[in-house]
């Protein structure tokens, strides 16, 4: 061995060397959430839940000598484990957990299993754990509404209470109090993060039992950072709690009698798909094995802020074998022969399918990220997520109702050649729901970020397109849909425009 | 000694794999004179959807020696694993993957070979509605030195060589969906190689062990996400005689990663596999600077990978010597 090949050997080590690091990438983390206002005029505003308004929250007791000697030792004891949680916390106890209901949406969006007998064929049964819903877009959009309403009608309430009572943060009643947070003036009792998660806690519960223990520890921890971090006092905190799971409860209520129960009627929905007669086919599931198609009766589900979906119903779509129909199904056509890469890139980035948030999932997130950016107070932070995400349960009634009003097939029931990179939904085409809930976010998140309506319709368009670009829908099924999303949105603008902002 | 030995130089890559032809020859003199005997080696692996696995060949190019293979491969399974629960999915089928590669394996100096891979890659499934993908995949670019050699008189010897390689996607394909070509990482591999080989019976044995790094990738969905880094560890017995022929096993193990989810496979899976295979090259009788070659490889067990079979055949060229590099 000469020393040429030693040489080499020794630069090969060294990038052997080099090539074993570990790796690690960095998040980035949205840093503290501080509000740029109190909202105090948000004590006026009225909840989704009307039962709310009778709630009474008790007066904070008067002496707090005892609870503030509790704040006191927490925060001189704090470990290193509480203050990485408070830092958790502190990026907004609302939007943590907005993402932690996306989490639960992903986790659980996948269609119930196909049973199978011995020799592996199907028997055409489809399995589904009543403790494991499936969270497709319908039922995901129903859930953030439900947390949004639940969220924002239980911090009226606490709104309410921390103007009547203006209770001060234990940092203010004992100045040797050093929090861990950014001090604030808004009234403290009571805490709007225990309120928060309370609320979230127990409605999530119910919509996801297995988590119950998960989502126990989440709010506990959400809770014990405001005293670790000496921004309120216990009383703060139980009164918040109680005052959530509350209006959690009124939230449940509502959530039993709301119509979803009775939307997957597959019995009924033979009986009511034989009476309808189309010039096309009707869908069929394109799936393997054939599943039954999503909630039929989703349409029927109480809407927040639309009459009902015959409200906002679409006209009827193309007659087939029409001059709209072939055009449509040639563009299908053309997109298996030519399809930039970006149009590929956009198909995917709005397909929100299986495993994932669903679309009005991939919009709360954007709608958390311009409240971060806004620095909303948690109030109002609560009614932009409260009207967008019931508008979004709104477009999918609707979407539901005309989908299943009219049954159109997918193009690739039409020609099998048409294929696809994008999982296929597995109900019917016209209209299409990425469609109505981008066009719904768009319109009411317009309203309360102006400056950014024109980005918002430019996504919702796009979105659209994306499940042109897909060979999901054709393009009526978006044209029709963002015109239906979009009526929708203006229903909640119509809404939120009755009161203050 | 006449020895000459060609070898295969593997490379696997998600859902499909390609195989790597790696001539080598041992003394330009040797071609010089025609009284050589080639052999060729090559091809094969492959896997499923495990991303990029490496696996050089234990033989050394020769200075100036350089050799080119257009490789075809075709893999299929419609089995495949979630974690270590292996199940299929009526929806996709069968997905046969088929790709057509091109090599060049060049002898820089006597201690020293660059190799460098492009494979076109088609996959698609039997069932559904899902479309057929395909595009140019990752470009590979190995460097292989030999630091260690003991050689008796009789030309038998004993190879320590260091591998290292780069390999990158060529094209902006899609990476996050069931019928893909690629996670279009970039990624590093380093590996150390140790073979034997016995000049009187032409037979060999050879060791291996790398660690490949992938990059994060940024997915179509607007996220970037960690794609994991893999440890293998293979050995090879063959025979260079006037045939070559060789059986080889390899697992490769991820170092982090997640199962499949909810039936989606992502790129931050963890893909795990053991595979055997085997591999056979002749040299052309008429045309000595040419040879072909056939291998196949079928994954035993796996987490997170289609239980794949693949088979794969190739012709090989030897092209004049140019002297190699002057160190």
């Amino acid at each position: 061995m000469n020393m040429k090949t030693l040489t080499l050997g020794l630069a090969a080590f060294l990038f052997l060397a080099v090539v074993g690091c570990d790796k690690s990438i960095d998040v980035t983390q949205p840093g503290e959430y501080v509000p740029s206002a109190n909202d105090e005029l948000a004590t006026a505003w009225a909840p989704f839940l009307a039962d709310t308004n009778a709630l009474v929250v008790p007066a904070p007791p008067a002496d707090v000598s005892a609870e503030l000697a509790m704040v006191k030792a927490a925060v001189a004891g704090r470990t290193a484990k509480q203050n990485t949680a408070i830092a958790r916390w502190s990026s907004s106890t609302l939007l943590r957990w907005c993402e932690i209901s996306q989490d639960l949406a992903a986790k659980y969006n996948v269609a119930p299993y196909a049973e199978r007998s011995a020799d592996g064929s199907f028997t055409g049964k489809f399995i589904s754990d009543p403790n494991k819903p499936f969270t497709n877009p319908p039922y995901t959009s129903r859930m953030y509404a439900l947390l949004g309403v639940a969220n924002y009608d239980a911090l009226i309430k606490a709104w309410q209470v921390k103007f009547k009572y203006n209770r001060a943060a234990p940092y203010v009643l004992d100045a040797s109090i050093s929090p861990a947070i950014t001090k604030s003036t808004l009234p403290s009792y009571p805490s709007e993060d225990a309120v928060i998660a309370a609320s979230a806690r127990d409605l999530l519960t119910f919509l996801f039992p297995l988590e119950k223990e998960y989502l126990a520890q989440q709010a506990k921890e959400a809770m014990d950072v405001r005293i670790w971090a000496g921004a309120n006092l216990p009383s703060d905190i139980a009164a918040g709690d109680s005052l959530g799971h509350t209006v959690a409860l009124l939230a449940i209520e509502y959530a039993k009698t709301d119509g979803m129960s009775k939307a997957n009627d597959q019995a009924r929905w033979k009986t009511k798909e034989a009476a309808i007669t189309t010039s096309y086919p009707h869908w069929t599931s394109q799936e393997t094995p054939a599943r039954p198609p999503m909630l039929p009766f989703f349409g029927e589900v109480k809407m927040w802020n639309v009459p009902n979906a015959q409200a906002v119903r679409s006209s009827p779509p193309p007659e087939f074998g029409s001059a709209r129909w072939n055009k449509d199904m040639d563009e299908m056509r053309e997109l298996m022969k030519n399809r930039t890469r970006e149009q590929v890139r956009i198909a995917n980035y709005w397909e929100d399918g299986g495993g994932t948030y669903c679309p009005p999932g991939h919009w709360n997130l954007i709608a958390a990220n311009d409240i971060r950016a806004a620095k909303f107070s948690t109030i109002r932070a609560a009614r932009v997520l409260a009207f967008f995400n019931t508008a979004e349960h709104d477009a999918a009634v609707a979407c539901w109702d005309t989908k299943y009003t009219y049954i159109t097939p997918r193009p690739h029931q039409v020609d099998p050649s048409i294929t696809m990179s994008a999982g296929l939904p597995n109900f019917p085409g016209y209209t299409s729901g990425h469609s109505n809930y981008s066009a719904a976010a768009a319109t009411i998140l317009g309203h309360f970020f102006p400056a950014r309506a024109a980005s918002y319709t430019a996504m919702a368009l796009e979105a659209a397109d994306s499940r042109v670009y897909s060979r999901i829908h054709v393009r009526v099924d978006c044209e029709v849909g963002v015109t239906q999303g979009n009526a929708v949105g203006s229903y909640a603008v119509q809404r939120a425009m009755k009161e203050k902002e | 000694m006449l020895v000459v030995v060609l070898m295969p130089f593997y490379r696997t890559l998600e859902t499909r794999t390609i195989a790597l032809v790696d001539f080598s020859t041992e003394g330009i003199n040797l071609m010089r004179t025609s009284l050589w005997w080639t052999i060729v080696a090559l091809c094969v692996l492959t896997a499923t959807s495990a991303r990029s696995q490496g696996m050089l060949s234990g033989f050394m190019q020769g200075s100036g020696n350089t050799g080119a293979s257009l490789s075809y491969s075709s893999e299929q399974y419609s089995k495949y694993y979630i974690g270590d629960s292996i199940t299929d999915n009526p929806g996709l089928g069968t997905i046969s993957t088929r790709s057509a590669s091109l090599y060049l394996v060049g002898g820089l100096t006597s201690f020293l070979d660059l190799v460098v891979a492009l494979p076109y890659i088609s996959a698609s499934s039997s069932a559904g509605y899902w479309e057929t993908i395909t595009g140019l995949q990752d470009i590979s670019f190995y460097l292989r030195g030999r630091i260690f050699q003991l050689k008796t008189e009789d030309g038998s010897s004993l190879d320590v060589m260091l591998g290292g390689g780069l390999s990158t996607p060529l094209s902006h394909y899609q990476n996050n969906a069931p019928v893909t070509i690629g996670h279009g990482s970039t990624n590093l591999d380093g590996r150390l190689i140790v073979q034997a080989r016995d000049a009187s019976t032409g037979l060999f044995v050879m060791a291996q062990s790398g660690y490949i790094h992938r990059s994060a990738v940024t997915i179509d969905r607007g996220f970037d996400v960690v794609v994991p880094d893999n440890i293998d560890v293979s050995a090879r017995i063959g025979w260079t005689g006037p045939v070559y022929l060789d059986a080889w096993i390899y697992n490769t193990v991820g170092q982090s990663g997640t199962d499949i989810g909810t039936g989606v496979p992502f790129p931050t899976n963890r893909q795990n596999f053991l595979q055997v295979g085997g591999t056979a090259a002749w040299q052309l009788p008429f045309l000595p600077q040419f040879s072909i070659n056939a291998g196949m490889a079928y994954i035993l067990t796996a987490q997170n990978v289609g239980k794949s079979t693949r088979f794969s055949f190739g012709i090989n060229y030897n092209l004049p010597t140019w002297g190699g590099m002057q160190l």
